[in-house]
């Protein structure tokens, strides 16, 4: 027996290892289905309403608004939603037009994939109190791929060929987008994703996937490094710390940052790449108090970010300046585990509760009405609300559920959105530019770019935590 | 790496490494008795988090005081699992009851994400973000408290084990049952209990764990991991064999976390029990076993 026991040890290392050598996700285009369901055990959350090989249809969940299907179509239709007054303009009208997502609903990455997925379902019971789309009502078909990108491609892959949806939305993360925008990409369907914006996904010659959000990672920071730039020569910090997630999104984000520090003779003291399994912050907040860095730039998802500054306030580290990547955004979570320590934190974020963008009050309003038991609203339920509308505005573009339409429309129209007017660029990048933002007396403020910011001033070197 | 640095780490590692000795002398424990190796003692532990978070979010009752709670649950669960499960199986074939195990994993995991969902929480209590200053190093409290209640726990235990009569019927069937049965040992009772105060420990580690870390259900499969590492690398069914490899490994885990890629991270643990097995396949303190009586 205790041979036995040295066995399971040993396979558990071997996956463990397997597990780390293999962080870059998948970007294969031809996925194979048999990938998920064989995985063993450890690797596995058993969720039984997750496997898609396994599971048939009552793994999925639909959501039809019910205000939708109590009034015939068109009743409540408001001013400049003709379609729905006129009826359904899309045959077949008795079915609805079907959305399918794999999202990051449990796991690792499930705080950040349920905000978009909430920002989907704002979306599709805005759609459908206002008549539907194109007369018809809007369903979203999801699955729970628990964070695991390889789950997530037999998602997608059963959404497109079995369950026969009509349009896609994106998962959550840089990560998820990058493996399953190829399954888009092979049958042709229009991507547009809220939730992966590293520089790599629009290298590959894509035609079908679009960003909504307003630029890609590696131009996320600008207006930040803008801002430190901005500051007098003599209280710029002058050395800098960049722990970060192995993530595509912030990985990208954080080097970004870091070459353009380094070119303005900001040393580096401490770089430091964990995986996403990370939980102990310790000693890598003792690490970067024992380099004596002046600018923190955390390159995080969400729980991290929370992690991470616990270990400083902990540990005693208090830097001049602290940005990350993300996690300040997603308010209530961070908000609720950090309290006031959160003042002077900075990120970046395409969206922001204040901006004066289009449809953003109608947004704000409708969100805290639905979801009124949140403390403020997470900046990835905006992005899956935006990416959701441009995806509406296609449809209503050309009048159809060809993809290929769509995403041809896309390319060649700018949409106004909750995060800015955007359009796209033949790779499906965005072209506009992020908001800086800083927590001050417990609330976000947008202090960059200086074109859009009504106070560019920050609050530098923050206050301690 | 600078002294400080250094001393910082050792300071965490040691209290980290009490941690892990709980969490893992119980599993060890139970390795002992049954020669079984319990898969579901790291989702015990969380589930040990998980109710300790449920008791604090609705009753306010500090995570530690929390634990004075869920020893007697989980002693009680523990006989019921045993009584009702494992020991219907272990008269068939030793196998089965490892996957009964791994079943129990599976379930109580599936269980915790339909109550709790699955999304990260931790238990935040008012003094989560202090720290206490001990010459110039800061040492945040709950990694002290956790620490210390984590020594405390292991104590007893040990005082359990080595100081009474039911401890001394523990470690005689641990060694040979049949001659512990011989000399009017009840060995399935004696089983029983070994079994329960294994999952008490792991119920009494979860608040301490869930105060630390974050976590989700799926959590317990890298726990589980570090775990049996731990076990084998002290030697199996050796408690003091186990509770020096959780200090090694906890403090290992906290310098190479300053001097090593962090990468390096979830594989430190294999390469170490890698490194220790091939001079010494037995463990630290493992005996080389002979034949039953």
């Amino acid at each position: 027996m205790t041979r036995h026991a040295v066995v399971i040890v040993a396979a558990f290392a071997l996956l463990t290892i397997a597990a780390g050598c293999g962080t870059s996700p998948p970007t294969a285009a031809a996925p194979t289905a048999a990938s998920a369901p064989t995985a063993a055990p450890p690797a596995t959350a058993p969720k039984p309403a997750s496997s898609p090989a396994t599971a048939p249809a009552p793994a999925a969940s639909s959501v039809t608004a019910p205000a939708a299907a109590a009034s015939p179509a068109g009743a409540a239709a408001p001013a400049g939603q003709a379609a729905g007054a006129a009826g359904c303009q899309l045959p077949p009208c008795d079915r609805p037009i079907v959305v399918g997502v794999s999202q990051a609903l449990t796991g690792d990455k499930s705080e950040p994939g349920n905000a978009v997925q909430n920002g989907y379902l704002l979306w599709a019971k805005t759609v459908n109190d206002a008549g539907g789309l194109l007369g018809r009502r809007v369903e979203i078909k999801s699955y729970d791929n628990q964070s695991r990108a390889e789950t997530a491609v037999t998602q997608y892959e059963r959404l497109v060929t079995v369950d026969k949806v009509d349009l896609l939305l994106g998962p959550f993360s840089s990560a998820l987008t990058s493996a399953t925008a190829a399954v888009a990409e092979k049958y042709q369907m229009a991507f547009p994703e809220g939730a992966g914006g590293a520089p790599d996904l629009f290298t590959r010659g894509f035609k079908y996937l679009f960003f909504v959000q307003p630029a890609t990672s590696d131009k996320a920071a600008d207006p930040f490094v803008a801002w430190i730039m901005s500051l007098p020569a003599d209280q710029r910090p002058k050395t800098a710390a960049y722990p970060q997630q192995d993530d595509p999104y912030t990985l990208a984000l954080v080097g970004a940052v870091q070459q353009q520090f380094e070119a303005a003779g900001i040393k580096t003291v401490y770089r430091q790449v964990y995986p996403a399994s990370q939980t102990d912050f310790a000693s890598i907040a003792a690490a970067i108090k024992a380099s004596g860095a002046e600018a923190l730039i955390g390159g995080t998802v969400v729980n991290d970010a929370i992690g991470q500054v616990q270990a400083y306030i902990g540990i005693g580290y208090q830097p001049k300046v602290a940005f990350f990547t993300s996690g300040p955004g997603t308010v209530g979570p961070f908000k609720g585990a950090l309290g006031d320590k959160v003042d002077g934190i900075t990120t970046s974020l395409g969206w922001a509760q204040s901006a004066p963008t289009p449809g953003n009050p109608a947004f704000v309003a409708a969100w805290q009405k639905m979801y009124p038991n949140e403390q403020g609203i997470p900046d990835e339920g905006a992005n899956g609300f935006a990416a959701a509308s441009v995806l509406q505005k296609a449809v209503e573009g050309t009048k159809s559920l060809d993809n290929v339409k769509i995403a041809q429309w896309l390319h060649s129209n700018k949409v106004d959105t909750i995060e800015g007017t955007l359009g796209w660029d033949e790779a499906g990048r965005p072209t506009g530019q992020y908001l800086l933002q800083q927590y001050q007396k417990g609330a976000l403020a947008v202090i960059g770019p200086p074109d859009v910011a009504k106070d560019t001033r920050g609050v530098y070197p923050k206050a301690n935590w | 790496m600078n002294g400080q640095l250094l001393a910082q780490s050792l300071v965490l590692g040691i209290l980290t490494g009490g941690l892990y000795g709980l969490t893992s002398v119980g599993l060890s424990l139970i390795f002992g008795i049954m020669r079984i190796i319990n898969i579901a003692h790291a989702a015990l532990i969380v589930l040990g988090s998980y109710l300790a978070l449920a008791l604090f979010r609705s009753f306010g009752l500090d995570p530690l005081l929390s634990i004075l709670l869920l020893i007697p649950f989980f002693l009680l669960l523990g006989g019921a699992i045993q009584w009702g499960i494992l020991d219907k199986l272990s008269s068939k074939d030793l196998t089965l009851t490892v996957l009964a195990t791994f079943g129990v994993a599976i379930i109580v995991e599936g269980l915790q994400g339909a109550i709790w969902s699955s999304t990260y929480v931790s238990i935040r209590t008012p003094y989560s973000l202090s720290s206490v200053q001990v010459a110039g190093l800061y040492i945040p409290v709950v990694r002290v408290m956790a620490g210390l209640a984590s020594f405390v726990l292991l104590a007893a235990v040990f005082v359990l084990l080595y100081r009474t009569n039911l401890g001394r019927a523990i470690r005689a069937t641990t060694q040979n049952r049949t001659a512990a049965q011989l000399v009017g040992v009840h060995a399935g009772f004696v089983t029983t209990v070994a079994f329960a105060a294994g999952l008490a420990m792991a119920g009494a580690a979860g608040p301490l764990l869930g105060m630390l870390y974050s976590f989700y259900p799926a959590t317990h499969w890298l726990l589980i991991g570090k775990l049996l590492a731990i076990v084998v690398l002290g030697g199996l069914g050796s408690l003091t064999g186990t509770f020096a490899a959780a200090l090694v490994l906890g403090v290992a885990e906290q310098v190479a976390g300053v001097t090593l890629p962090l990468e390096w991270g979830p594989m430190l643990f294999y390469v170490l029990l890698f490194g220790t097995l091939i001079v010494r396949p037995q463990g630290f303190f493992g005996a080389v076993r002979r034949g039953s009586l």
